[in-house]
């Protein structure tokens, strides 16, 4: 092979491998589930080290993406949800979303479209929160999610599709990091479609 | 057949380089975005922008929480320590700082404060702290510029306006254009 044959062939294996490079790193980031650092409990899951200075450049990368400017885990811990039994969130459906005590200061349950921005809706109803939501006689609660408007604490699903939650807990007990995957967390359920 | 083996291990070494190159740059390249978008709204840098609650129309920073009210300022120390200041109001509130490549190098909260007032002076890793300012109000950045954040939890919805009175009194400028 003659010297300029391997100039070539060496420079297209280096131009493929730093695309090999880039495609690995944005794919590995595209499930943040999926990271060694990520704990589920039910149908959400956290990260124990997002926006710490202890993350990894993964999970940095991920977070960067997904959730700019999150705090770090000792003063919130961040539950997003992705899908209600192995489907995304879509406004074809109702769901029913029901909790009890959560261990934080205060807590908030709040609706992204596939864009990580908030559905549009002309009731602006994106959220709940532990300050405002009715709750029944034994403290639990229920949230209703769907385009029409429902009774009790509801959140507008809008027309959107492929919609995810996030559970933001604000100042957890201390102990919480070990015990991220053995929260009793608000169970999630598609209870029939949309009218 | 050395040709082809020293190819090869070149091309191992260039992709697991480019695969943490990438990983570095993504939160470096989406904090230099977030800065632009802050600083334009604001006005410039060092300079506190106060955003009201956000809704659908808001496209600033992903996963924003409707509960919450923001103030974002780009700081930059080139010039020297950056002054934060303002009230606290009766629900939670806390003072974030992110470093360039997004990490959250900072935090305090208003359980955590003695006061209904703070004022905390930012300057890098390494500065002089300023003359007069208690070392327990001195807070290090490890990089030149980075974001700021307020956040202020809207624990009402009818309380809005006066959070957002409270949230308006926060601030945040150059010390350098205080002398």
């Amino acid at each position: 092979m003659s010297g300029t044959a391997k100039i070539v062939i060496s420079s297209i294996i280096i131009l493929i491998s730093i695309a090999l490079g880039i495609y690995v790193a944005f794919n590995s980031i595209a499930l943040g589930s999926h990271m060694s650092s990520s704990v589920t409990s039910g149908s959400w899951w956290t990260n124990t080290v997002v926006g710490s200075v202890h993350a990894d450049a993964r999970t940095r990368a991920y977070v960067a993406k997904i959730g700019l400017l999150a705090l770090a885990p000792e003063e919130t811990t961040y539950y997003p949800l992705y899908d209600v039994d192995g489907e995304p969130i879509s406004s074809d459906f109702v769901y029913e979303l029901r909790g009890n005590q959560i261990p934080a200061r205060w807590w908030s349950i709040t609706l992204y479209g596939e864009d990580h921005f908030l559905v549009p809706n002309k009731e602006n109803r994106y959220s709940v929160k532990s300050t405002q939501i009715e709750r029944e006689v034994g403290g639990g609660f229920v949230v209703y999610l769907s385009r029409e408007p429902h009774k009790g604490n509801w959140i507008s699903l809008g027309n959107a599709q492929n919609m995810s939650l996030s559970l933001r807990m604000y100042n957890p007990p201390p102990d919480i990091r070990q015990r991220l995957d053995k929260l009793d967390l608000p169970t999630i359920h598609k209870i029939g479609k949309a009218l | 057949m050395r040709f082809w083996v020293s190819t090869f291990v070149l091309a191992v070494v260039v992709s697991i380089t480019s695969f943490y190159a990438t990983l570095a740059y993504i939160p470096i390249n989406e904090m230099r975005k977030a800065e632009k978008r802050i600083a334009t709204v604001a006005g410039g840098r060092n300079v506190i922008r106060h955003g009201t609650r956000a809704t659908s129309k808001f496209r600033s920073v992903v996963r924003p929480s409707p509960d919450q009210l923001y103030s974002a300022c780009v700081y930059d120390l080139s010039d020297g320590p950056v002054r934060f200041s303002g009230s606290i109001p009766d629900t939670y509130w806390s003072l974030s700082m992110f470093s360039h490549n997004s990490d959250n190098f900072f935090v305090v909260n208003d359980s955590q404060m003695e006061d209904q007032t703070y004022d905390y002076v930012l300057i890098k890793k390494g500065q002089r702290t300023p003359e007069g300012v208690p070392v327990e109000r001195v807070i290090a950045s490890p990089s030149k510029t980075g974001i700021a954040l307020v956040r202020i939890f809207i624990d009402k919805d009818d309380r809005l306006e006066e959070l957002d009175r409270v949230q308006r009194l926060g601030n945040c400028s150059s010390l350098a254009n205080e002398n």
